[in-house]
């Protein structure tokens, strides 16, 4: 299920804040509940992997606390370890790298057709920083395992991040509050995040389908193509994290942000600092740093986190490309551009940044490395200037792509926080037409003519 | 305030499901798309294993919702809205699509008319090139094999509109150049191009006119060597309020509005 469905919003949604909201003794309960019928309406068999994953982490977590031996916990720490990327090695890459081993030595060896379970990349990133933060005495472990399995299981965050970490909510877990206060602040923060999807995301999306469509490929409509998806993507992973920190905050959670606009970054360093902050935290806690950090072997280090980081992303060489490509240029912004950087002025920066962030997209956007070739191709000069796709999805989209452009910086949240200020009636108003103009334009998409041809 | 941001939500929540239990269906779901309403998937253990019953839930829903027919006109016209006409636009001259012109794969989508956008697929055409042959080969020479392929309403565009589209002329030129001697080719992209400007191609479908029809058969008759029948020969009766195919690709209420008579 997602939170941008009908589905969700006219039936789970409303069951689940009801049940949860009138029960307050059975708030857990409630939760695990539905939020492994969340996972289980689309994910109905390999739910029993993130149960799997859970009772490994959390009998691990326990030994790891009992057993003094410094063995035993290393073991319990190991088999965490194995267990949890086993699962997601197993799902997400097993096909990758049986089609790689077919390629090199020119076997042809069947690919096991897994498809991959919802949200496990998510998931077991989770579940293991709980066992790594239990061994290294950071936690405490969860002996509830009712409440632990909230932790792991819990729906905002389950399918799409971001990525919680369990010292953030740990009091929360046994010991929390539903207020006023959080659940409006949680209300409103959800419905933005749904606007962000439904109205900014999605038409960005399909404008850049569009480009991407034509047979021929053109340098505007490369760049437009991929300016539309940079916007598609920003809208809708953040607002997917909106609505998660949002549900979050109605029922007493309070999750960390997970994006800090990305597109106003002064370098591509800061832009790392500001995109999908859950994910490059969790690499810096529990790989950069345990392998050394800055402090030694600094280069090497962040070629395995990127590395890593792009195949996280996914099971194909572009997004291990793509994680290369990140690692040269904050390799490079680090130490050769360093001194030119700080004279070059903001404007110049953040243009540059994004520029880069651009052709990081091209790269992400593109699976058949073929295609991704005759990108850049055309990007750079070898094919026509632009043609009447081009126009017509630029003009059918100007307002939008001014909307988009303002929407990617601060100064909406800014004007939004005045205007609350100065007339409190503005957030209620905000959040109804915000949720209504997305359940028409969530309506609009279920159009579905049968279609036939009669002679 | 917070009471009031709280209560809205709530009551929002409690309209959708209102909107989605309470109400009968909208019927004009059935007529305006052509089918039945969605229903619920059986509850089997082996649907819900499959996850056939979950997906189909979300189809189900979205049939139940009240006046579902005009939240979608809404919502299509909020999408149409979301940009402007182009410089270009301002040279349009009468009697050239109306709008701007959006790309909607395979479509080519104006505020009064609906094309199809050409794009070759040589793969199709060598088969088509094949099969002629073939028959050609296979049946004795007193019998006559016509190839007749007539251009359709996107060549016939202003041509700043054509770039995005293959050429037709070429296409049909490459592929009857590579049929058989014995295959005749008929030219009905001449006959219909001198008459462009007449009312030979549906707004909506991707059918050509009765009339589009009288031309291809003026070349046809050329090609096979017999006097055509003059138009005025013919007893014309009108069926109105044609919605074609494309139509319910991309419907719009002005188009609705302008329906082709048949």
């Amino acid at each position: 299920m997602v939170f941008s469905s009908l589905t969700f919003l006219c039936l789970f949604l409303p069951a689940f804040l009801l049940a949860y909201l009138a029960i307050p003794k059975l708030r857990t309960v409630t939760l695990v509940v539905f939020s492994l019928l969340f996972y289980a309406f689309g994910e109905p068999v390999w739910v029993l992997a993130l149960l799997f994953s859970s009772v490994v982490d959390y009998v691990n977590g326990l030994i790891i606390e009992k057993f003094p031996s410094p063995r035993v916990k290393k073991l319990a720490l190991a088999s965490s370890l194995i267990i949890n990327l086993g699962m997601l090695a197993s799902f997400k890459y097993s096909g990758f790298v049986i089609e790689n081993i077919n390629a090199l030595f020119g076997l042809s060896i069947a690919a096991p057709g897994f498809s991959l379970p919802l949200g496990i990349s998510f998931y077991t990133f989770q579940t293991l920083s709980y066992t790594i933060d239990v061994y290294r005495g950071e936690i405490k472990p969860q002996r509830s395992f009712l409440a632990f399995l909230s932790y792991v299981t819990m729906f905002p965050q389950l399918v799409a991040g971001p990525i919680v970490r369990y010292a953030d909510i740990e009091q929360a877990l046994t010991r929390r509050r539903v207020t006023l206060e959080g659940f409006s602040r949680g209300a409103a923060r959800f419905a933005v995040g749904l606007g962000k999807k439904v109205l900014l995301a999605n038409p960005a999306g399909e404008a850049a389908s569009v480009l991407f469509a034509g047979s021929r490929m053109t340098v505007l409509g490369s760049w437009l193509g991929i300016v539309f998806f940079a916007f598609q993507i920003y809208f809708d992973f953040s607002g997917y994290s909106d609505m998660a920190i949002g549900l979050g905050g109605m029922i007493g959670f309070d999750f960390k942000e997970n994006f800090r606009y990305p597109y106003t970054a002064d370098s591509v360093a800061d832009f790392w600092r500001r995109w999908h902050i859950s994910l490059t935290t969790f690499f810096r806690d529990y790989v950069y740093i345990p392998l050394g950090g800055n402090r030694r072997r600094q280069a090497l280090n962040l070629v395995i986190v990127w590395l890593l980081t792009g195949l996280w992303h996914g099971a194909s060489w572009n997004f291990i490309i793509w994680g290369g490509y990140y690692c040269v240029v904050l390799l490079a912004e680090k130490f050769l551009l360093k001194s030119i950087l700080s004279r070059v002025p903001g404007v110049l920066r953040r243009a540059c940044s994004l520029f880069m962030v651009l052709i990081g997209w091209a790269i992400f956007y593109f699976t058949d490395i073929s295609r991704l070739g005759g990108f850049f191709i055309s990007a750079f000069g070898g094919a026509r200037l632009y043609d009447f796709r081009v126009t017509s999805v630029f003009f059918t989209n100007i307002f939008l792509l001014a909307v988009l452009i303002i929407a990617s910086t601060p100064l909406p949240s800014r004007l939004a926080a005045r205007l609350r200020a100065r007339f409190p009636v503005a957030e209620p108003i905000g959040i109804a037409l915000l949720m209504i103009s997305c359940f028409t334009m969530l309506v609009g998409q279920t159009y579905n003519p049968f279609l036939y041809f009669r002679f | 305030m917070k009471y009031v941001s709280a209560a809205v939500f709530c009551a929002v929540l409690l309209a959708f499901v209102v909107g989605v239990t309470v109400f009968p269906r909208d019927t004009r779901t059935v007529e305006n798309e052509n089918r039945s309403f969605n229903r619920l998937p059986e509850l089997s253990v082996k649907g819900v294993l499959a996850g056939s019953f979950a997906e189909g839930v979300e189809p189900w829903i979205s049939d139940r919702v009240v006046r579902r027919a005009d939240f979608i006109s809404v919502a299509l016209a909020v999408s149409n809205g979301y940009g402007a006409p182009p410089p270009s636009y301002a040279q349009r001259q009468p009697g050239e699509p109306e709008g701007f012109g959006r790309v909607r794969d395979p479509l080519l989508v104006f505020d009064d008319r609906l094309m199809r956008i050409f794009s070759l697929n040589s793969h199709l055409a060598a088969e088509y090139v094949a099969v002629i042959n073939e028959y050609r080969a296979a049946l004795p020479e007193n019998v006559r094999i016509f190839s007749l392929l007539p251009p359709t309403q996107i060549e016939f565009t202003p041509e700043r509109y054509r770039d995005i589209s293959d050429s037709e002329r070429d296409a049909i030129a490459a592929v009857y150049k590579s049929l058989d001697d014995g295959v005749i080719p008929v030219d009905a992209y001449s006959e219909i191009a001198a008459h462009r400007d007449e009312y030979l191609y549906f707004r909506t479908d991707h059918h050509w006119t009765a009339l589009g029809a009288y031309y291809a058969y003026r070349a046809f008759s050329a090609a096979a060597g017999f006097e055509p029948k003059a138009l005025s020969e013919y007893e014309e009766t009108a069926m109105p309020d044609f919605l074609g195919f494309y139509f319910n690709m991309e419907p719009s209420e002005r188009l609705r509005a302008q329906p082709d008579p048949i």
